[in-house]
């Protein structure tokens, strides 16, 4: 579990390339305390085989003019069950916020699943707030054109999820970004 | 560059039939204008060559160079040298153009490409497509307008070197000047000795290309086959003769709904608990 306050003025990133095995849960708790202040949160994670993983992220905006940005990323491969949860309330107080929640997992396998449900409360005007879902499904037809360029199945998979994941990378520095990709080649 | 031959080809889509017993032969080095009006199965006969999976195959078959082509997986199809330059190209996010290109043009030979030989060949091919080399660092057709999705369906075959091309509608959105650069890589691939199947409804593009037969599909069938003479017919006067001196009917057959089944609310809440 990861708790942060956030005091006025400053803006806090924290970027999560998660190719762990196993099972848990990760939870982050953010709360911007101070007026103008920003929390950023970014993942990606593949979930293989019998893992289970709980993503839950709460952010609390408590003042005027803050920032905030929930980005998931995920594939569910195997038995996996991978799970983006989380909250972001925008509390009275906190007018001219400008903040958003986005969850994405990609299921690969029959028997893989996931549960994707990011949830906004809002308890001021004058707030921009939005928040989106994804749970789906690798597209038929991207496999299709892909395949039909002579890409054998297993390379296109391997290509649309390296594309899904590996995007993560360029927000570490060099060096860290190497082991990343090779994480999630290696994962996939 | 072998010879493709579709015999009394049925098929369609969740159990409702497009295509309804096509025949047609190409022969090694032709290139054959598919024309027919909207609706009546050109698509999807090319769909259902490149094995698109939303198309599903009732009966007849299809070879290449004497092949089973429905039988083998899509990738397997491409390596025989089938090509299909889509309509409306999907976007794949996340995957960079080079790396796509690459992957594709590794896939049909034993010893890869080298970083320098890949580039070298990519770089020529976007020059004479008429695409900013630097599109190869952007997703696979991400963002794309629909002119260089178009443009960049060319230069993967322009890349891929295939026997037969498949081109479906890809002049649409394409302005004067880009059909002509298209036209011009397609009679380069054409002077390579590869086949073309083409699908317009403009003569402009099969007036530069200059294709030596032509079919004419109506409700899922080749209803005339012929040469280059017909495309600027149907240019000039469109469909209506094929009425009048052929009795072909224009009438879109509809096949008729599954049988429709109504369920009550109950009925249903039980299937979908799995009771």
């Amino acid at each position: 579990m990861v708790t942060v306050r956030i005091a006025s003025g400053a803006s806090l990133e924290i970027c999560v390339a998660d190719f762990a095995r196993g099972r848990g849960s990760f939870v982050v708790d953010a709360v911007c305390e101070g007026e103008g202040s920003g929390f950023t949160f970014r993942l990606s994670s593949l979930a293989l085989e019998e893992d289970e993983k709980t993503f839950d992220v709460h952010l609390d905006h408590r003042l005027a003019h803050q920032n905030g940005k929930v980005d998931m990323n995920g594939i569910a491969g195997g038995a996996s069950k991978l799970h983006f949860l989380g909250e972001t309330v925008v509390r009275r107080g906190a007018g001219g916020t400008r903040t958003r929640q986005d969850g994405r997992i990609i299921v690969i396998d029959r028997e893989s699943s996931c549960r994707c449900s990011p949830a906004l409360r809002i308890f001021d005007n004058d707030v921009e707030a939005g928040h989106g879902a994804v749970e789906g499904r690798l597209s038929d037809q991207e496999l299709f054109y892909l395949q039909s360029r002579g890409i054998p199945e297993k390379e296109a998979r391997r290509l649309i999820a390296m594309g899904y994941l590996s995007p993560i990378a360029t927000y570490f520095p060099e060096g860290i970004r190497e082991k990343i990709l090779s994480a999630v080649e290696e994962g996939i | 560059m072998a010879r493709l031959e579709i015999k009394g080809l049925s098929a369609g889509v969740r159990g409702k039939r497009i295509l309804r017993g096509v025949d047609l032969v190409l022969e090694e080095g032709d290139s054959l204008a598919l024309l027919g009006p909207n609706g009546h199965g050109k698509s999807t006969l090319l769909g259902c060559i490149m094995g698109n999976p939303a198309f599903e195959i009732y009966e007849g078959s299809v070879t290449y160079g004497g092949k089973d082509v429905l039988s083998l997986p899509v990738d397997e199809r491409s390596r025989l040298g089938i090509f299909l330059g889509m309509q409306n190209p999907v976007e794949v996010p996340g995957v960079p153009s080079s790396d796509f290109l690459k992957a594709a043009m590794n896939a049909r030979r034993e010893k890869k490409l080298s970083l320098f030989q890949f580039i070298r060949k990519a770089e020529a091919a976007y020059k004479e497509v008429g695409i900013p080399f630097e599109m190869a660092q952007r997703n696979l057709n991400e963002g794309f307008s629909g002119g260089e999705r178009k443009k960049n369906e060319i230069l993967q075959m322009r890349l891929l070197e295939p026997g037969l091309a498949m081109l479906d509608e890809i002049d649409s959105g394409l302005d004067v000047d880009a059909i002509e650069k298209v036209a011009e890589t397609i009679l380069k691939e054409k002077d390579r000795g590869t086949s073309f199947l083409v699908i317009s409804h403009y003569a402009r593009l099969f007036r530069l290309i200059r294709p030596n037969r032509s079919a004419i599909m109506v409700n899922g069938r080749i209803v005339l086959e012929g040469g280059p003479d017909l495309i600027d017919r149907i240019d000039k006067e469109g469909y209506e003769w094929l009425r009048k001196e052929h009795g072909v009917s224009l009438e879109k057959i509809v096949d008729a709904p599954m049988n429709e089944v109504s369920i009550g609310v109950c009925a249903t809440k039980e299937a979908l608990d799995g009771k």
